[in-house]
């Protein structure tokens, strides 16, 4: 086994559920996110070589992740739009709001998700990353910004969205 | 989810073997380019260069030809590697921006090595041609054919290769424009 192959394997291993984890925001269906997952390998393994050692191997591979799931390293920008799940507990944590039967639950999520998918992609990066619990340092080094504007954004972020969810009542 | 991962991970000693091969692939392509141009090149320094029946101009313009053609080669192998090169691994604003200077239609670059290529092409066609000035073509007269052959051309590149850009890459070069304006916001 090489080297490349060998460091290949341990950094999936160690990284699946973050990789999952991103994949899981920007597919709508299973198959999309296997597709997805399979792509963000093909980019760890071209990247390899780049690891200059100075971000940590999860900041590395957020970056390739999310850089993957944007895709606008190709002729495309496609999967912008972020899909938010009926069983994600920290978005409720984030957000504050109070548990309500599923089928009101479930309006709130699809008003939330539409309300998310009117940000900015900068901002739609975030709230995955926050979703993930990824530190405000690592979110600032995935994207490329100092981490009081990561802060700065995200309460921005929290405002609109709680705001969006005062008005339906939540 | 967490099924189909576990497929990937089982089906990972494919996947290395698929991008191993790709990798080998790809090393193959360019070494095999870099033959045909290298090839090409030593062709057309025999043909235009040291073939004894050609005149000292034709040998001059000859040598204007492999400058402008080793020229545009290596631009393209750049380009290709940089296409082909992309690092997913830098932060998202990096990626974006190399993405935008990549698909913008004016490359500083590029701009440079097509028109030196093009008056390379020029003055090598014009001195091949000088042989053929006679009573029926005077040399202002093929001097001025060859200008408005390259113009033409050289009109014609712009303007296909400007609505291609126009349709194929500037709705997309304009939204990476606005995503990089939002990091500022």
């Amino acid at each position: 086994m090489s080297e490349k192959e060998e460091q290949f394997k341990k950094i999936i291993k160690e990284n699946e559920q973050r990789i999952s984890g991103i994949c899981r925001y920007y597919s709508s269906n299973e198959d999309d996110h296997k597709d997805m997952y399979q792509e963000v390998l093909i980019n760890i393994w071209k990247s390899l070589e780049n690891f200059r050692g100075d971000a940590q191997w999860s900041t590395w591979i957020y970056r390739v992740s999310v850089n993957t799931a944007l895709g606008f390293a190709k002729k495309e920008i496609r999967r912008q739009k972020i899909f938010i799940k009926q069983d994600d507990e920290r978005l409720k944590d984030l957000l504050d709001y109070d548990d309500c039967p599923t089928k009101e639950k479930e309006i709130m999520l699809q008003a939330l998700e539409n309300k998310i998918n009117m940000l900015s992609v900068v901002d739609k990066i975030i709230i995955t990353l926050v979703l993930e619990s990824v530190s405000h340092k690592e979110i600032a080094s995935v994207i490329g910004i100092t981490e009081p504007n990561v802060r700065v954004k995200i309460h921005r972020i929290k405002n609109e969205l709680k705001e969006m969810l005062k008005n339906l009542n939540f | 989810m967490k099924n189909n991962n576990e497929i990937d991970l089982q089906n990972m000693d494919t996947l290395i073997h698929k991008l191993q091969s790709k990798d080998r692939e790809f090393k193959k392509a360019v070494g095999i380019l870099q033959i045909f141009f290298f090839v090409l090149m030593l062709i057309y320094v025999v043909v235009y260069v040291f073939n004894p029946d050609l005149s000292l101009n034709q040998r001059i313009g000859g040598i204007c030809y492999v400058l402008a053609f080793s020229l545009l080669a290596f631009h393209f192998r750049k380009k290709h590697t940089k296409y082909k090169n992309v690092n997913y691994s830098a932060s998202v604003k990096e990626l974006m921006t190399e993405a935008e200077k990549r698909y913008r239609f004016w490359k500083g670059n590029q701009l440079i090595s097509s028109v030196l290529a093009i008056i390379l092409l020029d003055v090598g066609t014009y001195l091949i041609l000088i042989k053929y000035s006679s009573d029926k073509w005077s040399l202002l007269q093929i001097f001025f054919g060859v200008q408005v052959f390259y113009l033409i051309s050289a009109a014609i590149g712009f303007i296909i290769g400007f609505i291609n850009w126009k349709k194929e890459i500037r709705p997309f070069w304009k939204s990476l424009k606005t995503m990089l304006k939002e990091f500022e916001e």
